[in-house]
């Protein structure tokens, strides 16, 4: 049987996103996740092979001092990127973005921007705020996105739309 | 209606080779058979295309398109339209030849119908994929055209056996997704001896997995499945229908925009696909 993922190397460690998930990291991990109206965007620095992935459901919400950061919300997601950037030794326009997600996955909303939408638009305006190179985006439509992110090259996989059982099932993703 | 057991009955028959083609493909497949001779001369293509109207009317119509002629130079000489178009994608015409008849071998009438919304898909998917190719993943145009041909050749197969399994095509079909398709597409496409880099891609395409950036054959078939406006009736039977719904699709090549260069591209996209469906 051939691999789902043509011409990759094996990652050493899997680590699976779900909704509201954060995770930045490097060596041979893949990152990998599911979604639908919730958006994920993969940030990589091309020299040092570092990176992460958020899988944000919402914009924003009231923030409340001395509250951790939750990574459900697009705004709160970006800074935890921005502290892992800066931990890293790194800035933030030293890396490559890219943007999935935002699905409509309701229809009859009746003519209101869609949560998926929504998303879309804050996460394209976050990587601007911060002069990060948007190079690649496959957003909107209807239906599920899988995807995986291989932090040893940046290369990421994309299979659009994935039926209504989609799920993240072993190293391949099928 | 069983849709498991009358998937596997047909995936069964085109793994054993018992897929019959339309008889009046017989030259079509004969130009395919030269085509991988290395004695082949243009002579002997243009005896052979001039004795099939179906495939002389196409390699004239492809020749003339923007396409294969920006300059505007019309010719109605199939030897010079021959030279014009290349060995490469006289291959491809070649195939096209087989799934128009393909497409109108089933006795019924809606399965005729979706066989023909089915090619205007495949015509899509075909003209963008060569563009593609060209501008924004640097394959060979011409490999990218022809795996656009014979990328649904899997589901015209399907629609061409659904008479002898009545409800199958108004039954949800999420089955025929990945392991049936690539099953029955691998059978036919072996039948009519497709070369390997095109089997390769058709691969990636069953696999579903785009590369973001694309950089493969096999990526700039999925990718231009997914541009593609015309969306392939066989995807909506199986759960996985766009609704209507756009993908934004956005990439940078170099100092160029993904969305940029199919602007600039789209009256040659526009003017291939309306060649290969008139």
């Amino acid at each position: 049987m051939k691999p789902a993922l043509h011409g990759t190397d094996e990652p050493s460690e899997i680590v699976v996103l779900g909704a509201g998930d954060f995770y930045f990291g490097g060596g041979q991990t893949r990152i990998s996740t599911l979604l639908g109206s919730c958006v994920s965007i993969t940030l990589w620095h091309p020299r040092k092979r570092i990176g992460g992935m958020c899988h944000y459901m919402m914009t924003e919400r009231s923030r409340v001092p001395d509250r951790a950061l939750d990574a459900r919300y697009a705004g709160e997601a970006f800074d935890l990127f921005l502290q892992h950037v800066e931990a890293a030794g790194t800035r933030p326009n030293e890396y490559q973005a890219k943007l999935f997600g935002g699905a409509n996955m309701f229809t009859g909303s009746g003519g209101k921007m869609d949560i998926g939408r929504r998303n879309i638009e804050l996460g394209r305006a976050l990587l601007s705020s911060q002069h990060i190179a948007l190079v690649a985006e496959h957003v909107a439509g209807s239906g599920r996105r899988k995807l995986h992110f291989d932090l040893w090259s940046g290369d990421v996989w994309l299979a659009f739309p994935e039926g209504a059982d989609a799920k993240i099932r072993n190293s391949y993703g099928r | 209606m069983d849709v498991r057991s009358a998937l596997d009955v047909i995936a069964a028959d085109a793994a054993r080779g018992d897929i019959v083609f339309p008889t009046h493909t017989e030259i079509a497949l004969r130009v395919q058979r030269l085509l991988d001779d290395p004695e082949c001369s243009v002579n002997a293509l243009t005896k052979l295309i001039g004795a099939e109207p179906i495939l002389a009317t196409r390699v004239l119509a492809i020749a003339n398109s923007i396409a294969y002629n920006p300059g505007g130079r019309a010719i109605s000489e199939i030897k010079s339209a021959v030279a014009r178009l290349g060995f490469a994608t006289l291959r491809a015409l070649a195939a096209t030849v087989i799934l128009r008849q393909m497409k109108d071998l089933p006795p019924a009438a809606e399965h005729r119908a979706l066989a023909a919304r089915l090619w205007e898909h495949t015509a899509s998917v075909a003209s963008l994929a060569r563009v593609i190719a060209h501008r924004v993943t640097r394959q060979n145009p011409d490999a990218a055209f022809f795996a656009g041909i014979v990328h649904e050749i899997g589901s015209f197969y399907l629609i061409a056996r659904a008479g002898a399994f009545p409800g199958l095509l108004t039954s949800d079909l999420e089955l025929w997704h990945g392991d049936g398709e690539a099953a029955v597409g691998r059978a036919v496409l072996r039948a009519l001896q497709v070369p390997a880099p095109i089997l390769e891609a058709m691969e990636t395409l069953w696999s579903g997995f785009l590369a973001m950036p694309p950089t493969s054959l096999g990526d700039t078939l999925l990718l231009a499945d997914q541009l593609s406006p015309v969306e392939s009736p066989i995807d909506a039977l199986a759960g996985m229908s766009r609704k209507g719904m756009i993908v934004e699709l956005e990439l940078l090549i170099d100092d160029e925009t993904l969305t940029g260069i199919l602007a600039e591209s789209a009256e040659e996209v526009a003017s291939l696909s309306s060649a290969l469906k008139s």
